[in-house]
Order: C-alpha cells, then structure tokens, then sequence
C-alpha cells in the first residue's frame, strides 16, 4: 500500500512520548541482537541505528500485543501475524515495565473510546 | 522506511469514523479525478478503488486541510505544503463534515482535546475523569504538556 512516507519521517523526528537504546532482534529465524534506538511517537514505534538520524523502520501499534520474555525483555508481535515476535531488551526490570506499559496504551483505536 | 504493512492493511479494514465515495485528484501534475472510496480510522486516511483493496494510506499528523472551491477539500502536509491530495464531495455540506472530522484526526489534535476536557471536568466536579483508567500520571496527558 501506497503511503505519504515524508510524513511518517517527520512523525519520526517529533518529540517522543519514550525513546531508548535498546537491543532489538527482528522477527526472522537466525537475527541477532543489534543496539537500536527506539523511539514511541504518536501509535509509531521508530527504530534507528544508533548514528543515523533516519529510522530504519515503524511499526504501527493499532493492534500490537506486548508480552513479558525472560527477566528485562518484552516482544511485540501483531494481530496479522501472532508468530512473528520483535524482541527487545531492556537494562533492567523496571525500564522494561514501563516500555510495556506505554506500549500498550499507544494504540489510537483505544484512546479514542476513552476519550 | 519499513513498516509493518500488514497491520496498516487491517486498520483500513477497521470501523471508520467516516466513509465515503468522493472524487479524488492526487498531488501530480496532471492527474485526473477518479472516484474512490476514502475512509477515516484513526489518524490515517485510506482510499481504495471502489471493488477493490487500498491503494493508498496518508497519515494525518501535521496535515492542512484547505476548502477548495464549492464542495470540494485538499489535504496537504508540512513537509511538502505544494502538493495536493484533492477531494470532491457531493455537497458544501459533506464537504464542511470531512474537513472537520480530517481536522480532529491527528493524535496531537485528540490529545489537546483530552487535556482540555479533562481539566474543566476536574473544575466542575472537583474529580480527575481519567482517574479510573489509571493513566492520570502519564506526561502526555499534563496541562502542562500543552504547548501554545
């Protein structure tokens, strides 16, 4: 699908509501950690390579389900594809409470019946 | 910029806050209008051929929405404010309604909101409304968080 990417650049560069550096390991068999900073913006979540100032890539958040891996992890994976999990790793138990916490609030759909 | 496509796919399968078929013109020179079915989900527009899936999706933070001649709309964004994605309605009157509805989409847009409401419920009942959800806390939803 089409999509107004400069956009969604800029979206990348607004303030974040959590940013971090995390290690982060895609969804495919065989991936290694790597150090990425991680940014939530917006129902966004940006991750960079630590030099660059261009995202690598976003996931949209809409329908996200955040679960607790071992001590100081969490992985997200989607409603579409419940196998494919992006894992995460957090320096301690507590960072990772609360990136679990926020990103499970980001999704709009939800705001929007609170509000 | 990768991102997760399949997820965008299912959030324009989602309810809408508004649907419609309008005439379309998107931003190149020389494009024509074409009639497409536009959605409203979230802070995201979708447009799809009529008997068919999305072709595309234009997230909505930090766009402008301009009335354009009778009955029509365009929605143009901060990075590129020349090019235009071009809407024809049926009415003045279905025209004024998807302005303000694209207007209200932004996440920035509902979270003012939010902090506005919030604090003139909490002036006349002398209660925090988002207490019960526990998220009075959170940094996004300070009046101080709102920036002139």
């Amino acid at each position: 699908m089409r999509y107004n990417d400069k956009e969604l650049q800029a979206l990348s560069r607004q303030p974040a509501e959590m940013a971090a550096e995390l290690g982060m390991r895609g969804p495919k068999k065989g991936s290694v950690v790597k150090r990425r900073l991680v940014k939530l913006v917006v129902n966004f979540l940006f991750y960079f390579r630590t030099d660059e100032a261009e995202p690598i890539g976003a996931l949209l958040l809409e329908h996200c389900r955040v679960i607790h891996e071992e001590p100081n992890s969490f992985s997200i994976s989607f409603l579409e594809d419940p196998e494919r999990k992006y894992h995460f790793e957090c320096c301690s138990e507590e960072q990772c409470q609360q990136w679990m916490a926020a990103l499970r609030q980001a999704s709009l759909l939800c705001i929007h019946h609170t509000v | 910029m990768r991102y997760n496509d399949k997820e965008l796919q299912a959030l324009s399968r989602q309810p809408a806050e508004m649907a419609a078929e309008l005439g379309m013109r998107g931003p190149k020179k020389g494009s024509v209008v074409k009639r497409r079915l536009v959605k409203l989900v979230v802070n995201f527009l979708f447009y799809f051929r009529i008997r068919f899936g999305p072709i595309g999706a234009l997230l909505l933070e930090h766009c402008r929405v301009i009335h354009e001649e009778p009955n029509s709309f365009s929605i143009s964004f901060l990075e590129d404010p020349e090019r235009k994605y071009h809407f024809e309605c049926c009415s003045e009157e279905q025209c004024q309604q998807w302005m303000a509805a694209l207007r209200q989409a932004s996440y920035e847009f509902m979270r003012r909101s939010l902090i506005f409401y919030r604090n003139e419920i909490q002036k006349m009942t002398g209660k925090d409304p988002l207490e019960q959800y526990g998220i009075s806390e959170e940094a996004r939803f300070q009046l101080s968080g709102l920036k002139a």
